[in-house]
Formats: structure tokens, sequence, C-alpha cells
């Protein structure tokens, strides 16, 4: 069997979700064989950069022109290119600076912003278009191994598409946002997780981003009806997906998210 | 005689095995060392930018996020900064439990580390992957302890990264007694790998070299600190933590986006595992003190490269620290307890790699004012840089690329975080 050209990078993110990958071994031990790592800085030296590649997977958020160039060049040299994990899907935690002026955000940590080339941390869809998103802050491992072997398998990868909500049903948990008035982002955000905050007790934060058409505007009101303040509101549609559509329009209500 | 020196330059664009994203620039002249630079050019995230305006509840959950390595220690170090600010007590199963979560991730991390980024170069491979099928027993080795130590924040946390029960005031759930027998487990059965992994990284053939530094770490009466206790140092330090920013500063360099920690006098100095052995070996279990006796190792060492057999010294140490904790905890129901106050605290911590600082100001509704990190690869920076020195000049007359080898293995002993360190 031909082996997999792989290709990892990493943008403005903690890397955790490379992590995730190296561990991908226990799953099915014969992956590996399956798989070359062309390009991955953090798990070998001396890759080729340029590719080609069977599959690129992008980790991180982008935040400085020179990774968006880049970003672009592995799109044109990858049969599939995928985001993994929130901060490529999303924006994720680096995203939360967005509604705030660059600069300020700047001043506040460093003095001399002459050596600063930052911008506001965007997904990487917003500069290639993308095979799918393996969602998740670390990246789901159901995702993950559902797209390596999607791909061994030459078929179309299938990832979840509903909100937290089912598998939390499904787990009998007793309902936070109704039964216990915490502001659950649960509704909202794409499952993966297997309801992982409600199950332990406190409200899903929506780290796995958006569940695609989600109405957070009425969830929004939902809260505020329950006494949660504006900022609270805000803070808790900003945290891990202030660039995407869905979760600015609860945001927008409460504070300029722009 | 200067004649040795053959002028040459070295650069390494992005070095690779390290967590995080580095240039190297060595500038050797006919007169000696022009420059030596680790050009850090990890993308700066803004953390202590955009949590001004966070709840007070949001920030161990965003810190997290600053390192997929060592989340658990940027959590609780948020946590009790948090708590230290706004006057919130933590019962002493919270603490011990934390204290748990911490231990076990500070020994994932050295494992990860040792076998994935270290153990390559001293084998001749580019990587992990490519040295799996002739290293049979050592990569079942690494995956049968990480994963081990991995279900101890996973059973506790919820997952191993970014885990969701830490919260202020204490956990949201609790693990059953059998829960913490299971982990007792399999931490039992891992135990004799932690052994040979020593055996491993004791017997690699590391670069003849000594550089004098002051060591520091957190000391503690009656335990091996992790969490909580002094600032103490090899050269008679000794501080209260509240104390941090009276002794150390950060200067912002135009080559890196991490910033450069120093004492109050200017001078560098080093914390991690070989910190932490160099200061305070003492408090190690007796099992981990009869197998530091065996290795004849030097103490104070001042071997940078030796910061690799103090990480495997941890393993094992860190081990038996988790089967005793899990021994002596039994879990009580009781609910975190969380009251917002306004304040200003602190709070440093033993993170893998070294000592980690948070502090935070909150305001009476809850939400951050000011929010301030530093981390060990900040504190490392400007040692790291002089190790360097010593390293190109001790060694001016290797060839070109055994000199990069070991400048590359180096920065990785000190097991750098870019990501961290830039965050």
């Amino acid at each position: 069997m031909k082996k997999h050209r792989l290709g990892i990078f990493k943008y403005s993110c903690c890397a955790g979700c490379e992590f995730q990958l190296l561990y991908f071994q226990k799953h099915i031990a014969e992956t590996f064989d399956h798989l070359e790592i062309v390009y991955c800085q953090m798990a070998r030296s001396g890759g080729v950069e340029e590719g080609p590649f069977d599959i690129a997977l992008i980790e991180g958020a982008v935040t400085q022109a020179e990774q968006a160039d880049q970003l672009k060049r592995i799109r044109e040299r990858s049969r599939w290119l995928l985001p993994i994990g929130s901060c490529a899907v999303n924006g994720g935690v680096p995203a939360i600076k967005n509604p705030t002026v660059e600069m300020e955000v700047e001043k506040r940590v460093y003095r001399d912003l002459s050596t600063i080339h930052s911008m506001k941390a965007q997904a990487v869809d917003a500069f290639v278009p993308v095979d799918g998103y393996i969602k998740g802050c670390p990246m789901g491992e159901r995702d993950l191994v559902e797209m390596v072997t999607s791909l061994m398998q030459g078929k179309r990868p299938r990832f979840f598409n509903y909100a937290v909500c089912v598998e939390c049903k499904l787990k009998g948990n007793l309902c936070v946002l109704v039964a216990r008035n915490e502001p659950c982002m649960g509704p909202v955000t794409n499952a993966g997780c297997g309801a992982l905050c409600p199950s332990y007790n406190r409200p899903c934060y929506g780290c796995w981003g958006p569940m695609e058409d989600a109405n957070a505007q009425a969830l929004a009101v939902q809260f505020e009806r329950m006494g949660y303040s504006p900022e609270e509101i805000f803070c808790r549609f900003t945290q891990y997906a202030s660039t995407k559509a869905e979760f600015r329009r609860g945001a927008e209500i409460y504070g300029n998210v722009d | 005689m200067a004649t040795s020196i053959s002028p040459r330059n070295i650069k390494v664009d992005y070095l690779s095995r390290v967590e995080g994203e580095t240039e190297l620039i060595v500038k050797v002249g006919a007169t000696g060392i022009e420059d030596i630079r680790l050009k850090i050019f990890e993308p700066p995230r803004f953390f202590e930018g955009f949590l001004v305006g966070r709840r007070f509840d949001e920030v161990g959950d965003i810190v997290s996020r600053i390192c997929g390595i060592c989340p658990i220690s940027h959590m609780t170090t948020a946590l009790q900064a948090v708590e230290d600010a706004m006057g919130v007590e933590i019962s002493p199963q919270t603490r011990l439990l934390r204290r748990l979560m911490c231990v076990a991730q500070i020994v994932a991390s050295h494992i990860v580390h040792l076998y994935v980024f270290v153990l390559p170069d001293y084998f001749g491979f580019p990587g992990f992957v490519p040295m799996m099928p002739k290293f049979k027993e050592e990569t079942a080795s690494f995956l049968q302890m990480k994963e081990a130590m991995n279900r101890v924040g996973a059973l506790i946390g919820g997952r191993a990264l970014h885990p969701v029960s830490m919260v202020v005031g204490g956990f949201t759930k609790l693990p059953s007694r059998q829960d913490l027998d299971s982990l007792a487990a399999e931490i039992e059965k891992v135990l004799p790998l932690a052994l040979r992994t020593f055996d491993l990284l004791s017997g690699l053939a590391y670069p003849d070299f000594a550089c004098r530094t002051e060591y520091m770490a957190l000391r503690k009466y009656g335990e091996y600190a992790v969490n909580d206790g002094s600032l103490v140092s090899s050269r008679g330090l000794e501080l209260d933590i509240h104390q941090y920013s009276s002794h150390f500063h950060e200067k912002q360099v135009p080559h890196a986006m991490a910033k450069k920690s120093f004492t109050s006098q200017g001078s560098p100095f080093m914390v991690g595992a070989l910190a932490r052995l160099n200061v305070k070996f003492d408090q190690y279990h007796d099992e981990t003190k009869e197998l530091l006796c065996g290795s004849k190792l030097p103490l104070p060492d001042e071997n940078p490269f030796h910061n690799n057999i103090a990480q495997a010294l941890e393993i094992y140490d860190g081990m038996l620290e988790c089967l005793r904790l899990l021994s002596v905890i039994h879990p009580e129901k009781e609910r975190p307890s969380q009251r917002v106050r306004e304040g200003e605290g602190v709070a440093v911590t033993e993170a893998p790699r070294g000592l980690l600082m948070h502090s935070y100001r909150i305001n009476r509704k809850g939400f951050v004012e000011k929010a301030n990190l530093v981390t060990p690869t900040s504190h490392n920076f400007a040692v790291m840089e002089e190790d360097l020195r010593a390293l190109v000049n001790r060694y001016s007359a290797d060839e070109e690329e055994v000199l990069k080898m070991k400048c590359e293995k180096l920065i990785r002993a000190y097991d750098p975080c870019f990501s961290c360190s830039v965050h």
C-alpha cells in the first residue's frame, strides 16, 4: 500500500493538537506504516516544507502575513487540507483579542512595538478553501480517527454536525442550563467532546466552536433572562470562536465584536 | 592561543523537535564569537493583553491554552493567583488533588521530551517516528508510560489536555476511591519502565561541559515543592513568592518575541529539572535518592545537558509521588468555594520546565484588570544564550556540523517551550 504523505504545520497556538497526533498510534498501531511524515518541525528534523502532500493538517490561528502566504502555498501542494483544533477552525483563544484595537492589546504586552507584526487572529478558512474541519480544543480524537481512516480508504470523512446537547442527553446528564440555571453553551456548540463539561458538573464553555447554523442569539437572550450581565454573556460567546458568524451573533448584542 | 578559532556562521532557521518556533544564529569571527542569538519568532498571542476584561472564572481555561504540553501548570498557577487575589481559601483535599495533577503532568511532559525530542539526537535519527521500528521496546515504554500519566489528567480532569474539572476554589467533580485505585494500579505497572528510562538517559554520551550559574526552584519544608513554597536558589536566596516582582525583571529584546528574565542584579539563572535537582535533591523519595547515588552524578551538577538525566529522575520520583498521593487521598464531597472580591494576587509553581509565575489584578465585579505571566523558558532564555556562548567557545575546533548539532542538543536539553515563552 502506498504511503500517504503528511504535512503538519503550526501557526499561533499551544501545539496541543500536534501532541494529540503524536499519540495517535495508540488507536491503530499500523497507522504510521501508511503515513509518511513529510513535514512536521516538532516531530522531526529536515522535513520537506514544499510538499507535495496527500494531506496537510494546519494547527493554530493565522496572526501573521507570512503564515497566510505559506498557507496558500501549502493549499496548492496538497490534495486535502484540514484545519485541526479550535484555533485553526475558529480562531480559538488567540481570537479573543479581535474585538480590541490591535495596538492596544500589543501595548499591554510590549513596550517597543517596532518588532511586532501581528494582525487579528483568523481561522484557516479565511484564507484558503478547506476539505473539512477537525474541531475541538484540543481536537477530538474521534474526528481525527475518521479523517485518517477515510484517507486510507479513499472516501470523504464524515464529521459530527449536531449540538453538544445531543451527546449530553444520550449520557443522561441533568441539564445544567434548564435545571441549574447556568450559562451552558451546549445548545450552540458542535458535538464531539461527549458533553464533557456537563458530565463534570459545569456548563459547556463552547471550546469546540459553533455548530453550523446555531442560533446563538436566542441563547444569548436566554442567558440575559436568567440574570447574567452583558459583560458575562459577551465573554461567553467570544472565548473560542469570536471569528465565526454564529457565535458573533450571540456576542454582538452585548458588546462590540469588531 | 586564538589560532584554533575558525570563522564561521551557524544558522538553524527553524529548530526542530522543540515546542514552538525559534531560529539559532551563531557568528564566529577570527577573534572569537561575534554574535549568538536565539531568535524566538513564535508569533505572540498576547495573553496578557486579551485577559484584561475577562472574567475571573474564565482565566484558568484560557491560560491552559498557552501550552499543549503543560496546560495543567498554567491552569493551576492561574487558579492560585486568582484565589490569592480574591482571598479564596482552598481545602487540603483540593491542594492534594492539584498536586497530583501537576506531578502527573511534569512526569508526562518529561516523558514526551526525552523520548520524542531528545533520544533521536543521541541515536542519530531525524525524529522519533523513524526510530520506532528499530526501538520497539523504547517505543512501547514511551507509549505505556505516557498513557498511564495521561490517565491521571483524563480521569480527574475530564481530559488530559485542557482539563475541565479544575476551577477557582476546587474541583467540579471528584474522583471516586476506585478511580484512584485504578490509577495507582496503572502507575505501578509502568514504574519499572521509569527505571529503564533512567538507565537509558543516564547512559547517553553527553558533551563534557559545565557552566556555573544560579539554580532557582521552589522549596518547602517537608515535601518536594510543586505548587507552593518559597523561591530558593543555590546561592542562598530565599524569598516569599509575593516578592517575586521585586527580585526578578523581564526585558524585551529586539531579536525575540519572548522576553528575557533576570534577577534584580541583572544576572541570568536556571530553572527546571536540573535546578530542582541541585536545590532540593534531599527531598526526593528515598528510592530516587538511591538511584541518584548509584549514578555518580556530581552535586551540584553544572552540566546543562544533564537536565535530561534530572528529568529522568523526576519521572521516577514523580511516579512514586503520584502513588503516595493516590494512597492518601480519600475523596470527600465538597463544592468549589467562590466569592468575588477585588485584589491583586500572585502564584509561582514548578511547571515541568521550571518556575512559572502568574499575577492578576481582579476588580470588584470579578473581571481581570491586569495580567502578567513569566514562563520557565523566559526564565531560562538568558542562561541558554550564555551557555550556547560557552559551548561554542569550548568546542570551537569542532567541525561545523558537529558544533551545530551540539548547539541544537544543548537547546533541547533545556526543554524550552517557545510557545509558552512568547504566549
